[in-house]
């Protein structure tokens, strides 16, 4: 017996037992409260802190740069920027979501499994004072935001905090 | 020999790039045939935004069009605010603009370095250029109070003051910059870095004289520069040795904004010795109504503003020209007939700032 729930929330029931759409809303949140993190993170998949550096994916929303050289300024202390999205650790989200970003941002997200959001900078998490028609708002209202940091832009070593806050959560490895 | 041509397309989310921006390139035989270049993607409508806000808002609002070079959008606002409501800054407020305006040249052509530096390749130097660019910003952070945004710029004045300590800390932090400077301009010169960089991307005077600004076109042979041609700020006192050069490819690009970041280093010393030592720096505002417009040499070219308010004092109209939106139009040109390899490097020769060439136009 199969019945089917809304498609958004990527879910079916048969008989009785509840199956999550891997990358489905509902099934990021179960990983985020650390309900499932055995069976997602089996021996060879956890990474053991320092084994490697921890690998950025930078998606710039719409921000005015300040936030990006911020970001980049990590390359500093051996955080390495990736082009794939399967491997990385993080995702830096910075400013306020554009109009021409935001399907852009919506077709990205929905490739990852469970990879934390940081929304870097205060446009990030408010879109400051920008508004109107071509500014559609901050990042957590397109996807889940793990960590917010704050600052117009937020020191290097804010944003390096900020990472280690959303890696401990997900339990995948450390800064 | 074959005929077919097939599409590339970088960006707009690259790891190479730090702002979104397409090229969608038609390639043969890996020789560019074709360009597209879309470069909307950070379109924030601050002019739009801007209307009916009043003019102290106005130089928050201008400074985050631009994160780099942020000083660089305050200074053309403010002048011409100035102008309208008929009130000059003091002789130390125009000399302190140009201090931070010449620091703020220093980390922008410094991130391009790292910028291009990255790209080709060497383990240790990008890095140790980026750090050369945190002395600089820990000096902006000292005057301002910020690393990105310091927020210098005041309608009629500036909101920090220089004295002596601060004066000194200066100096030893330029001079130390001086000497890497150096260093970089020999590694950049050297054979590996000049038989990746020479002769591609090559942009002819006359075609530089037409649509580019700033240092790709001193780079062609072009010689115009505002801080000379038409000095604002306490230029004129300051004097500018403006660099040239004639090859006006890749290789020249990157070497003469280095040649210029030492000419600031310079510029910034002897507006440190002339400061006057008054107090009088900040500004108190009047309400007046008129327009008028104002240009500045930013670390990227001519950066142009126009702007209008109305009797109440609000404002009702705000023109951005920014040397990137000039700069993009050279790159159909220069990146036509090249390698396919080349293209990265030449979209970065010519410092291109997308958050600045997103702009609202008027029809």
């Amino acid at each position: 017996m199969v019945s089917m729930t809304p498609h958004s929330l990527r879910c079916f029931l048969i008989f009785g037992k509840l199956f999550i759409h891997a990358g489905s809303p509902l099934h990021r949140d179960w990983m985020r409260t650390g309900k499932k993190t055995k069976e997602r993170y089996s021996k060879e998949q956890y990474i053991c802190p320092g084994q490697r550096n921890t690998r950025l994916f930078h998606i710039n929303v719409g921000s005015c740069n300040g936030c990006d050289i911020e970001v980049y300024a990590l390359s500093m202390f051996g955080y390495e920027f990736v082009n794939d999205l399967t491997v990385a650790d993080v995702i830096l989200a910075c400013g306020a979501v554009t109009k021409p970003m935001s399907p852009i941002l919506e077709q990205t997200l929905n490739k990852t499994q469970n990879t934390p959001v940081i929304a870097v900078g205060t446009c990030a998490i408010s879109g400051i004072v920008f508004g109107g028609d071509k500014v559609l708002g901050p990042v957590d209202k397109f996807t889940p935001t793990e960590v917010y940091v704050f600052g117009c832009p937020p020191r290097p070593k804010e944003i390096m905090q900020g990472i280690s806050m959303a890696l401990k959560r997900g339990g995948s490895c450390y800064v | 020999m074959s005929r077919a041509t097939r599409e590339l397309t970088l960006g707009p989310l690259d790891s190479k790039l730090i702002e979104p921006i397409q090229i969608v390139a038609r390639v043969r035989n890996s020789t560019i045939c074709d360009v597209n270049v879309r470069a909307n993607y950070v379109q924030r409508n601050i002019e739009k935004f801007a209307q009916g806000k009043d003019i102290f808002t106005g130089v928050f609002l201008v400074e985050r069009v631009c994160g780099i070079c942020s000083h660089a959008h305050t200074t053309p606002y403010c002048q011409a605010v100035e102008r309208i409501v008929n009130q000059n800054p003091s002789e130390q407020a125009k000399y302190i603009r140009v201090i931070v305006a010449e620091l703020e040249r220093i980390q922008s052509h410094l991130l391009n370095l790292f910028e291009i530096v990255h790209l080709v390749g060497k383990n240790h130097l990008p890095l140790k250029i980026l750090k050369s660019r945190e002395a600089i910003l820990d000096l902006l952070e000292m005057l301002g109070g910020n690393r990105v945004h310091y927020g210098v710029n005041k309608i009629g004045g500036v909101r920090c003051d220089i004295n002596t300590k601060i004066k000194q800390k200066i100096v030893k932090g330029l001079e130390r910059e001086k000497l890497q400077t150096k260093e970089y301009l020999g590694l950049i010169e050297g054979a590996d870095m000049r038989h990746r960089m020479e002769n591609i991307g090559f942009l002819p005077k006359e075609k530089a004289k037409d649509v580019a600004v700033g240092p790709p076109a001193r780079a062609s042979g072009v010689d115009f520069d505002l801080r000379r041609d038409a000095p604002y700020a306490a230029y004129d006192k300051v004097g500018v040795d403006v660099k040239l050069r004639t090859e006006g490819d890749v290789m020249s690009r990157a070497s003469l904004r280095l040649e210029e970041l030492l000419e600031s280093i310079e510029i910034t010393k002897r507006a440190l010795d002339r400061l006057p030592a008054s107090k009088d720096i900040y500004g108190v505002s009047e309400i007046g109504w008129g327009h008028a417009t104002s240009r500045v040499e930013a670390p990227r070219g001519e950066n142009r503003y126009s702007i209008q308010i109305d009797e109440k004092g609000l404002l009702q109209k705000l023109g951005i020209r920014t040397p990137t939106y000039s700069n993009l139009r050279v790159l159909r040109d220069i990146l036509l007939e090249q390698n396919t390899d080349d293209l990265e490097i030449i979209l970065l020769s010519i410092d291109p700032c997308v958050s600045c060439a997103c702009r609202h136009i008027y029809i």
